[in-house]
């Protein structure tokens, strides 16, 4: 008995320092990073701007298709309502003062948001909210507002707003700051140092 | 230029020798002498300095005997060791004589990361790359800092750390940042140690690093030229050529440098084994080190680390020669400051507001 136990207590030892394996390299915002398929709007629609901007720029936003939009809960046949009942109620507006729906939402067809210009898809939204906030928009094409994806000798892809920015409730929420990593020394883990001990 | 030209940055080339002594491998490729790229210098009007010239190559000669003698006395003390002990030992010796990093040729650069890379692998047991990457052609790196934007969360200071294998032990930070009440315009009235949820009501946040100055005190002050600026800008450290004098951490206006008191300890599964010579490769006690603005990632045309972990995209970085980069669009678009300004250094890293 006391003879199989040991060699189990051994494994269960060492099994924490197998898994440890040291990275391949850091991605620093894996949220954030746009994946291939998501890199479709270019910037086409915006030359007519004032802002120069550059002609590379591709402007990340993801095509939502109607599996991931509307059909996730109708079902085509005409029940108009959520399984769970809910409707739309349960989203807040927490934007500008007074705004409600169909100041961004098509009536009729909620997945196109209407501009001056006509309605556009969701995933071109900075059309939408470039009408109220241009002056952003504007330092959002030239390169001072928002986040860029991509490195800095590479193509220039930049997040679209709703990538940041719920529509609904566009500001930023306060939370913790990170916690940096530490070594407490009292509670080393399997560490290394560069030094060895001869 | 030669103001910061390493003076003592004589190379001593006892490798190929030492291997002819020490082991039963056939002789290294000797350090071809013609390309050297940067040939010795005499200050002029230094008598001293000729003298000196003269007894250097006497004690060149006496080292080379030494070496001959320690390097038998090695072999014959490892008898019994194992040959991986063996081997470290060999690249710790050859390692010791290696010049400055400025001053290499190629082949000798190639040679010492080749050994280091080694090392690491012996040391450790990690396999790391350590890359050599020199500046591209035609680009100033520069920086601009969103004070507006910034909120405080702090997720560049941990990719900091995670990408430059900063020593845990102490919690060594390159990037700090400071919570300001408004009104205030000076680090020196702000907090860089807060722990509350931010960003808190009637208070900014600004950040510091290494400014990459265009006309950097901390360069001047060496007496070694360990350190250096590079031609896209950044200011970097040689660790092996670094006697840990302090003098740069001293002279730099913005307390960017940090210095390493105790053996830099880093989990083992937390290196970042994507490593440059002049960048994140594990530092070791009694040496400078400061934010390089991640050269192994800038020169391969990544954001640095801190830039690309920002949620809030406070974080602006690019090339400064060119005119479509976000880092221009800035400049000329907004308003902005550097810290010190009066005092010359020329940082390229700007602050600005929306």
């Amino acid at each position: 008995m006391r003879r199989a136990t040991l060699p189990l207590l051994f494994a269960l030892l060492l099994a924490p320092l197998a898994c440890q394996r040291a990275p391949e390299s850091y991605d620093y915002a894996p949220a954030l990073t746009a994946s291939a398929a998501e890199r479709q709007m270019t910037i086409e629609r915006w030359s007519a701007e004032p802002v120069a901007i550059q002609s590379t720029t591709v402007l990340v936003a993801r095509e939502l298709d109607e599996a991931e939009t509307c059909a996730r809960c109708h079902d085509g046949k005409g029940t108009g309502r959520k399984p769970d009942g809910a409707g739309h109620d349960d989203i807040a507006i927490e934007h500008a003062a007074g705004m409600e729906c169909s100041d961004c939402h098509e009536r009729n067809r909620p997945q196109l948001l209407t501009t001056l210009d006509g309605n556009v898809p969701l995933h071109d939204q900075a059309a939408r909210c470039r009408e109220c906030h241009r002056n952003q928009v504007g330092d959002w094409l030239g390169g001072s507002h928002g986040k860029r994806l991509s490195g800095w000798a590479e193509t220039r892809v930049v997040a679209n707003c709703a990538h940041c920015h719920n529509p609904h409730s566009p500001s930023l929420k306060p939370r913790m700051p990170v916690a940096t990593p530490v070594i407490v020394p009292e509670r080393l883990g399997p560490m290394e140092s560069n030094h060895v001990e001869h | 230029m030669s103001s910061t030209e390493p003076r003592r940055g004589r190379r001593l080339d006892f490798g190929g020798f030492l291997r002819m002594i020490a082991s039963d491998r056939s002789p290294g490729p000797a350090a071809p002498a013609a390309d050297d790229p940067a040939p010795e210098q005499t200050p002029k009007g230094s008598t001293l300095l000729d003298k000196s010239l003269d007894r250097r190559d006497a004690m060149k000669a006496l080292l080379t005997g030494a070496a001959a003698f320690g390097a038998a006395a090695t072999a014959q003390a490892s008898i019994g060791k194992s040959d991986a002990e063996k081997e470290r030992r060999q690249l710790e010796w050859e390692e010791y004589f290696k010049g400055n990093y400025r001053l290499m040729t190629e082949q000798e650069r190639r040679e010492t990361i080749a050994r280091l890379e080694r090392l690491a692998e012996l040391k450790r047991g990690q396999r790391v790359s350590i890359a050599g990457t020199p500046a591209r052609e035609g680009v100033l790196y520069g920086y601009a800092f969103n004070i507006s934007r910034c909120r405080g969360y702090r997720d560049c200071i941990r990719a900091c750390v995670l990408e430059n294998n900063q020593d845990r032990a102490s919690t060594m930070q390159y990037i700090r940042i400071f919570e300001i009440k408004n009104g205030h315009m000076s680090p020196e009235n702000g907090n860089a140690d807060y722990f509350h949820e931010v960003p808190q009501e009637g208070h900014f946040y600004l950040g510091t690093q290494c400014f990459q100055c265009e006309n950097p005190p901390c360069v001047k002050v060496c007496p070694v030229g360990a350190t250096w600026k590079e031609p896209d800008g950044i200011t970097v450290i040689d660790y092996d050529w670094c006697i840990g004098c302090r003098y740069c951490e001293a002279a730099c206006p913005y307390w960017a440098r940090r210095f390493n008191w105790h053996e830099p300890k880093i989990p083992r599964n937390e290196l970042n084994p994507k490593q440059h010579y002049l960048g994140n490769r594990p530092r070791k006690k009694g040496v400078m080190e400061k934010c390089t603005f991640c050269i192994q990632r800038s020169r391969e045309g990544q954001l640095p680390a801190c830039a690309e972990a920002c949620p809030t995209g406070a974080r602006i970085f690019g090339n400064l020669l060119d005119p479509n980069s976000e880092i221009r669009y800035v400049l000329e678009n907004k308003k902005v400051f550097r810290l010190k300004e009066d005092l010359g250094t020329e940082p390229k890293f700007w602050y600005f507001m929306d």
